[in-house]
């Protein structure tokens, strides 16, 4: 006998059959001995095992028992309480944190930036800068001319406004 | 507050699990012992290891306790206490079978292994048996069959599930269902004639 044939006769049992499948069944077994004996082995069984379950004691005490699971919820209740953060839960972690960082840092920015802004006020009060002078005397040339008791010193600036032109100058005749 | 601890045993499922979901936990204990016996039997079916079935069905409690506001009222306390341990108990198996490379035993389970080759049994092997001696003689049986023949056959035979059921319960197919029913259900034929032959020859 074909698997098929075999397990539709099974569902055909169970009442898991379409209503043209178990008609089909039942014609087949009125014809098939083999699959009579079949149906009636497993309508026995099906019999047999149907709500035969052992009812089986707990092998602890009632309140051994209930303490293991009282326990087990309690555990569990503690655990509860201390969930795992999410990713939104980070986030507002974040933006608790990051509020206050934010603010303090544009107090310091400012604070800053204000006592710059004094400072130049103050240099201005005065007449002097916090400015970097540009030192050039190494780069020019001068030429000390001397005639009696007078003395004219020239300086060449010119060749430091454009070294790559940078050529000695003829120095002015004095009369 | 002291009278009303007295009265849980007389109080109906029903208004034990209302109190229950209350937050109650005198009140679930009384369901937990009332209750407890068929529970763990459940598990003790499946898995077959005492101590197995009583963690497991301890794990069962914890989770019913958890998800009791989820619980309408559609079936009784204990038909739902039950279908929790049975899912419990289904992935118990799947781990335990996880752990355990592919044996014969399982390559024969889809095609039927020896059962595909026994004869036709014709004489009823549950008669003149009385009920307590079946039931030892279906226990003895069952602990022969594979986890996943005795798991369809606790399904179908003692939790009255359909196929279909049991097939999403399982994780397969309909087609593997009624293969592993019909397979599970000539074996514990055969086991149990031969059990009753054997008392017969003594």
């Amino acid at each position: 006998m074909k698997h098929e044939i075999e397990l539709k006769l099974m569902a055909c049992l169970d009442g898991e059959l379409s209503e043209r499948e178990a008609r089909e069944i039942t014609v087949l077994v009125e014809q098939d001995p083999q699959a009579r004996a079949l149906l009636n082995e497993l309508r026995q069984t099906r019999a047999a095992l149907h709500g035969q379950e052992t009812l089986a004691q707990v092998p602890e005490s009632r309140e051994f028992y209930w303490s293991k699971i009282e326990r087990r919820l309690q555990r569990e209740a503690a655990t509860e309480a201390v969930p795992a953060l999410s990713w939104k839960d980070w986030a507002q972690a974040w933006r608790r944190w990051l509020a206050p960082v934010a603010g303090a840092a544009t107090i310091a920015l400012l604070a800053v930036g204000g006592a710059i802004w004094a400072n130049r006020s103050a240099a201005d009060a005065a007449g002097w800068h916090l400015a970097e002078v540009e030192d050039l005397t190494d780069q020019a040339q001068s030429h000390v001319f001397r005639a009696g008791n007078m003395m004219v010193v020239w300086v060449d600036t010119q060749g430091v406004r454009n070294p790559s032109s940078w050529e000695p100058t003829e120095p002015p005749t004095v009369e | 507050m002291a009278s009303q601890k007295k009265d849980y045993p007389a109080l109906e499922d029903e208004t034990l699990v209302k109190r229950s979901q209350r937050g109650d936990m005198r009140a679930f204990e009384e369901l937990v012992a009332r209750h407890r016996d068929k529970v763990y039997s459940r598990a003790l079916s499946m898995l077959r290891n005492e101590e197995d079935a009583v963690d497991v069905s301890q794990e069962a409690w914890v989770k019913g306790w958890q998800r009791l506001k989820q619980f309408q009222g559609e079936s009784s306390f204990l038909t739902w206490m039950t279908r929790i341990v049975i899912n419990l108990c289904l992935d118990q198996l799947r781990k335990h079978k996880r752990q355990k490379s592919e044996s014969i035993e399982e390559l024969e389970e889809e095609s039927g292994g020896v059962e595909r080759q026994m004869p036709v049994l014709t004489v009823n092997p549950s008669a003149g048996l009385e009920r307590g001696e079946l039931r030892q003689k279906i226990d003895e049986a069952l602990l022969k069959l594979t986890h996943e023949h005795r798991t369809v056959l606790v399904l179908h035979e003692f939790e009255e599930l359909e196929y279909k059921e049991i097939a999403k319960r399982m994780e397969c197919s309909i087609g593997t269902v009624m293969s592993r029913l019909f397979y599970a259900r000539r074996r514990m034929a055969a086991l149990m004639a031969f059990y009753k032959r054997n008392e017969l020859n003594q």
